[in-house]
C-alpha cells in the first residue's frame, strides 16, 4: 500500500512534464536494433518456411534491410482475462474451466488469470467454477488495465480476453487509452462468445456489424492479435489453442532502422514477397525515442 | 463514447432483461411453497430494537429454504406486524425487501403500500423522510428482471408521493434528476433485438448514431434542466453539477461540461455522499481533459480522485496509463497490480448508474435512528 500511495503522490508532478522517454522494450533489444514479431498464415495455417529475403518491412514507409528473420519459440507470459459479468458468466466458465487447467500445466507457459466486470481482480482456476454475475461491465477499461502490467522479461506476453463484448461503464478517454496501448508489449487476442448463437459483431461472423466492435478489434489488430467469435465450448477451445500455437512460434524480424528519424511513432508494415495470399499479424508500429504523448 | 457509458449501461441492462426469464414481482410467486412464515424470533427481535440480529435470523432462515416466495413472505410478515406502529412495520418491511434477490425487483407494491400508510399520518415525520430516502435507494438498485422503463416508472411514482410530503427535500430532488437521466434513454429501454440496438451504440471513440432520435435529445435537455435546478440546492450541488456535466458530454458539449466542473470543490471530505460526488466530478473532468489531450491536468485529477477513493480502478487505470505513456513502466505496473490484487474497491464511477443504492446501508441506519 505504501508503494501505491507513493506512486499516486508523485504521479501528478511527474505527469506535469508529460515528456515521454524511450519505451520500446521488445522492439529495440539492443542499442538501435528493432525487433518485430510476425505471424504469417495461409488458408488459416501458419507458414513456417520463410527467410529474411521473403519479408518486406517498411518503417515509416521506408524499406528496411532485415538482419534476421526466423521463427523463435519462447515461453509465453499468458494472461486470460475473463468476463464475469451477468450476461456471460453462466456459459463461459464451463468451457474455460476445462481449457485453462490444461494450459496451466504447460511448461512453456506462465499463466495468470484475471476476472472482470466493472473492476478487475486476480482469480484462480477454481474461481472459474463460481460465476460472479457482476451487474456492470467496464470491458475496455479492464483490457487497458491488464495491458498496463509489465510483462515477464524473456517471455512473449499474450493477453486473451474472453467476453461477450458488452461494455457499460468504460471511462478512460480514448487518447489516454491509445497512448498506453500503443506502448504496451502485450499482444491482445479477443474471443467473443455467445451461448445462443446470436450474431457476433466480430470478423467473419457478421461483417455488417463491424462498426460495433471496432475499438476492440483495433486493440487486437494493432497489437498483432486476433478477434475471434466462439459460439460453444468446442469453438472456444479451438480459439484458445489457435492463439497459443500461433503465439508460440512467431517470426522474429530484426533490423537497424535506416532513413527514418529515431523519435516519435513509427508506422510499421510487413509484407510477404511470395506468391499467394497471406494473412499477417504484426504490430502496426512502435514508439521511438524521444517522443511526446500524442 | 463518452457518454455512452450511460447508454451502454441502460441498453445492456435492457438486453440482459430480455435474455432472462421473466421475473416480475408476480412471477416471484410462481410455485407457492407451504410455509413462508418468518421465524417468530426474527420478528420479535426487530420489535425489540435488535435490528441486525433480526435481519441475520431472516437471512439464515432464507438460506435454509428450498423455495422462496416473497409474496407469501409479505403476507405472513404483514400478519405478524399487524399490531405494530406503522413506522416500525414500515421499517421492518423495507429491511426485508433489501433481502430480495440481487438483480431482481424488490416488491414495489409492498413499498407503495407502506408509503401510503405513512402518508395517512397527517404530519410528515422525520422518520417518514428517512424511510423515503431508504426506499428510493432500494428502488434504484440495478435490476435485471424488468425493462428499465417499468423500473423508472415505479421510482417516479414514489418520488411524486415523496415530494408532495417533503417539498424540495434535497435527496428526493436529486433522485428526481437521476430519474430524468434514466428516462432520457427511454428510446433504448425496450430492446426487441439486442444486437441490432447495441450495434448502433459503438464503443468508446466511435461515432454514436443517436443524433436523429428527437425524444432522446429532448429528454437529455430536460435532464440537464432538472440538474441545473437541483444545483441550486447546496447539499446536492456537487452531484447535480456532475450529472449535468455528464449530460453535456452526452450532448457532445465537452467544453461546456468542463466549464461547469472547472471550479468544483475536490477536496477530501468525511461526508460519504459528497465524497462520492466529488470523485465522479474528478473522473468526468479528467475524462474531458483527456479527450482534449490535456494529459497533465487529467493526471492531476485522477490522482485527486484516488485520494478520495484509494484503489478505485476508474481513476487508477487511466493514471497508470499516463504513467506508462510517460515512460514510468514500473510505477504503472505497481499501481495496476496493487488495485487488482484484491477484490475491487468501492468505485463511485462504477456505481454512477446505481443512484443512491450504494448508500442504502447508510440510509437504513439513519431510518433506524429516527424510528419513534
Amino acid at each position: 500500500m505504501k508503494r501505491h500511495a507513493a506512486v499516486v503522490a508523485v504521479a501528478a508532478a511527474a505527469l506535469a512534464t508529460a515528456v515521454v522517454s524511450a519505451q520500446q522494450p521488445r522492439f529495440t533489444s539492443h542499442a538501435t536494433a528493432v525487433v518485430v514479431e510476425v505471424g504469417v498464415f495461409k488458408d488459416g495455417r501458419p507458414v513456417t518456411d520463410l527467410g529474411p529475403q521473403q519479408f518486406e518491412l517498411r518503417d515509416n514507409g521506408v524499406l528496411q534491410r532485415l538482419e534476421t528473420a526466423s521463427i523463435e519459440r519462447v515461453p509465453l507470459d499468458l494472461t486470460v482475462l475473463v468476463d464475469q459479468s451477468y450476461s456471460i458468466a453462466a456459459w463461459v466458465p464451463t468451457a474455460l474451466k476445462q481449457v485453462v487447467p490444461e494450459i496451466a500445466l504447460r511448461k512453456d507457459v506462465r499463466l495468470e488469470l484475471l476476472g472482470f466486470d466493472a473492476g478487475v481482480r486476480q482469480i484462480t482456476v477454481d474461481d472459474l467454477s463460481m460465476p460472479r454475475a457482476g451487474r456492470t461491465t467496464a470491458l475496455l477499461d479492464a483490457v487497458t488495465g491488464a495491458l498496463l502490467r509489465a510483462p515477464t522479461p524473456g517471455q512473449r506476453p499474450i493477453l486473451i480476453v474472453v467476453t461477450d463484448g458488452f461494455d457499460m461503464v468504460t471511462i478512460i478517454p480514448e487518447p489516454i487509452r491509445a497512448a498506453a496501448v500503443r506502448r504496451s508489449d502485450w499482444s491482445v487476442h479477443l474471443i467473443v462468445v455467445e451461448g445462443n448463437r446470436r450474431k457476433s459483431p466480430f470478423e467473419h461472423r457478421d461483417p455488417a456489424a463491424f462498426d460495433y466492435g471496432k475499438a476492440l478489434r483495433t486493440l487486437a489488430t494493432e497489437s498483432a492479435g486476433w478477434a475471434i467469435g466462439a459460439y460453444d465450448d468446442n469453438e472456444l477451445r479451438k480459439a484458445i489453442d489457435r492463439i497459443v500455437v500461433d503465439a508460440s512460434g512467431r517470426y522474429v524480424l530484426r533490423y537497424i532502422p535506416t532513413g527514418v528519424e529515431s523519435g516519435g511513432w513509427h508506422d510499421l508494415s510487413v509484407r510477404v514477397k511470395k506468391e499467394g495470399t497471406f494473412t499477417i499479424r504484426a504490430r502496426r508500429g512502435y514508439w521511438g525515442t524521444p517522443a511526446k504523448l500524442p | 463514447m463518452r457518454f455512452l457509458l450511460s447508454l451502454r449501461f441502460l441498453v445492456a441492462v435492457a438486453v440482459l432483461a430480455s435474455t432472462l426469464p421473466v421475473c416480475s414481482g408476480d412471477s416471484l410467486a410462481a410455485p407457492a411453497p407451504r410455509n413462508q412464515s418468518l421465524p417468530p424470533e426474527a420478528v420479535s427481535a426487530y420489535a425489540a430494537g435488535e435490528y441486525d440480529r433480526s435481519l441475520d435470523l431472516v437471512r439464515e432462515w432464507l438460506a435454509a429454504q428450498t423455495e422462496i416466495d416473497w409474496r407469501e413472505i409479505r403476507k405472513h410478515s404483514r400478519e405478524s406486524t399487524r399490531h405494530w406502529p406503522v413506522p416500525l412495520a414500515s421499517a421492518f418491511a423495507l429491511e426485508l425487501m433489501t433481502l430480495t434477490p440481487p438483480g431482481q425487483a424488490p416488491l414495489v407494491d409492498w413499498i407503495e403500500d407502506f408509503c401510503e400508510r405513512l402518508r395517512r399520518q397527517t404530519v410528515p415525520s422525520e422518520f417518514e423522510r428517512a424511510w423515503l430516502h431508504a426506499s428510493v435507494a432500494l428502488l434504484e438498485r440495478p435490476r435485471l428482471d424488468r425493462p428499465l422503463a417499468e423500473s423508472s416508472q415505479s421510482l417516479a411514482k414514489h418520488l411524486d408521493h415523496g415530494l408532495r410530503r417533503f417539498e424540495d427535500d434535497p435527496l428526493l430532488v436529486m433522485a428526481g434528476v437521476r430519474h430524468a437521466e434514466r428516462n432520457s434513454y427511454s428510446g433504448w429501454k425496450t430492446v426487441a433485438e439486442p444486437r441490432r440496438a447495441i450495434r448502433d451504440i459503438d464503443l468508446p471513440g466511435m461515432v454514436i448514431r443517436v443524433g436523429g432520435n428527437r425524444h432522446f435529445l429532448s429528454a437529455l435537455h430536460d435532464t440537464r434542466e432538472a440538474a441545473e435546478r437541483a444545483a441550486r440546492i447546496p447539499p446536492i450541488r456537487t452531484e447535480a453539477r456532475a450529472r449535468e456535466a455528464h449530460t453535456l458530454v452526452v450532448l457532445r458539449r465537452p467544453s461546456d461540461a468542463l466549464k461547469l466542473l472547472a471550479g468544483a470543490d475536490t477536496n477530501p471530505t468525511h461526508d460519504l455522499r459528497e465524497r462520492r460526488a466529488r470523485y465522479v466530478t474528478l473522473i468526468l473532468r479528467a475524462h474531458v481533459l483527456g479527450l482534449e489531450a490535456r494529459f497533465p491536468e487529467a493526471g492531476r485529477d485522477y490522482a485527486l480522485a484516488l485520494a478520495l477513493f484509494p484503489r478505485a480502478q476508474s481513476a487508477a487505470f487511466p493514471l497508470a496509463a499516463l504513467l506508462r505513456a510517460s515512460g514510468r513502466t514500473g510505477d504503472a505496473d505497481a499501481l495496476v497490480r496493487e488495485v487488482i490484487s484484491k477484490e475491487p474497491a468501492a468505485d463511485p464511477w462504477h456505481e454512477y448508474f446505481a443512484g443512491d443504492y450504494p448508500l442504502l446501508a447508510r440510509s437504513i441506519s439513519l431510518m433506524r435512528e429516527r424510528l419513534p
